[in-house]
């Protein structure tokens, strides 16, 4: 029987099938860099408009409260650790912008080094206040 | 020179419709080196923000240095994260009128953000 124009479509290969392709350093560090930014920017929002509302308000003690939540607490140190490691991942893009570290070596070694590095910061960082 | 003997269509080629689009690319790389240069005040500003009391924590968040850091870093964040926003929803919003819309609703989200973030430190410095 012959196939439709549709169904012949819908056989093609799409690539990559990210839900059985082999979770790789390269590939989790590269969504896992969209992931931070993309909740980055809502944490940047979120406390943006908390400290103008909290300026606005002649620094009113209620706005304070917040903190006291722990999920409030535990927001707040995930989103350091995104932030440690946006910026891990992100000066390895920049160094890969000039040019370098395009080997799979290179690559996988400075994808171990931010990850590591992300998690001690964000240690060091919570230790130190 | 260069130009003279170049036919119309090779001129008019690579350039689009708006005649640019990589000052995205490059802008996202600026703000990114900026603010990688500034880590350092950023850890220790919010490291004394979060080891002090509230008193303590509006005095520091008071020294002019530290408030005009803060702004800087803010707009130079959210500008950072609006070419992000964008870039991503390019990527993985192939309807054209959402995409359009989205990106538009998140830049006017952050200039008013940004603007309202401003006027808030410079309300600091009189209260």
């Amino acid at each position: 029987m012959q196939k439709s124009r549709e169904e012949i479509h819908q056989a093609r290969p799409i690539s990559p099938h990210l839900s059985i392709y082999k979770p790789q350093i390269s590939s989790v560090l590269s969504i896992g860099h969209r992931l931070s930014g993309i909740g980055l920017f809502f944490m940047l929002s979120a406390l943006g408009w908390w400290f103008i509302l909290w300026v606005f308000s002649k620094f009113d003690p209620v706005y304070l409260k917040v903190f006291d939540s722990f999920f409030v607490k535990f927001l707040l140190i995930l989103t350091s650790y995104g932030f440690f490691y946006h910026l891990c991942t992100g000066i390895r893009h920049l160094i890969w912008d000039t040019g370098c570290g395009f080997s799979i070596k290179a690559i996988n070694y400075s994808g171990w080094v931010a990850v590591i590095a992300s998690i001690l910061l964000t240690i060091i960082f919570w230790l130190s206040v | 020179m260069k130009g003279k003997y170049r036919s119309d269509l090779s001129k008019a080629r690579n350039l689009g419709a708006a005649s640019s689009g990589s000052h995205h690319w490059w802008h996202q790389r600026l703000t990114a080196i900026i603010i990688s240069l500034m880590i350092l005040w950023v850890i220790s500003f919010f490291g004394e923000i979060l080891k002090s009391n509230v008193t303590m924590a509006i005095s520091h968040l008071k020294k002019p240095f530290n408030l005009t850091m803060l702004l800087v870093l803010f707009l130079t964040v959210m500008y950072h994260a609006v070419l992000g926003m964008q870039v991503v929803i390019e990527d993985y919003m192939s309807c054209r009128t959402y995409r359009l819309v989205l990106i538009l609703a998140i830049q006017i989200f952050a200039i008013i953000t940004a603007a309202s973030f401003a006027l808030a430190t410079f309300y600091v410095m009189v209260l």
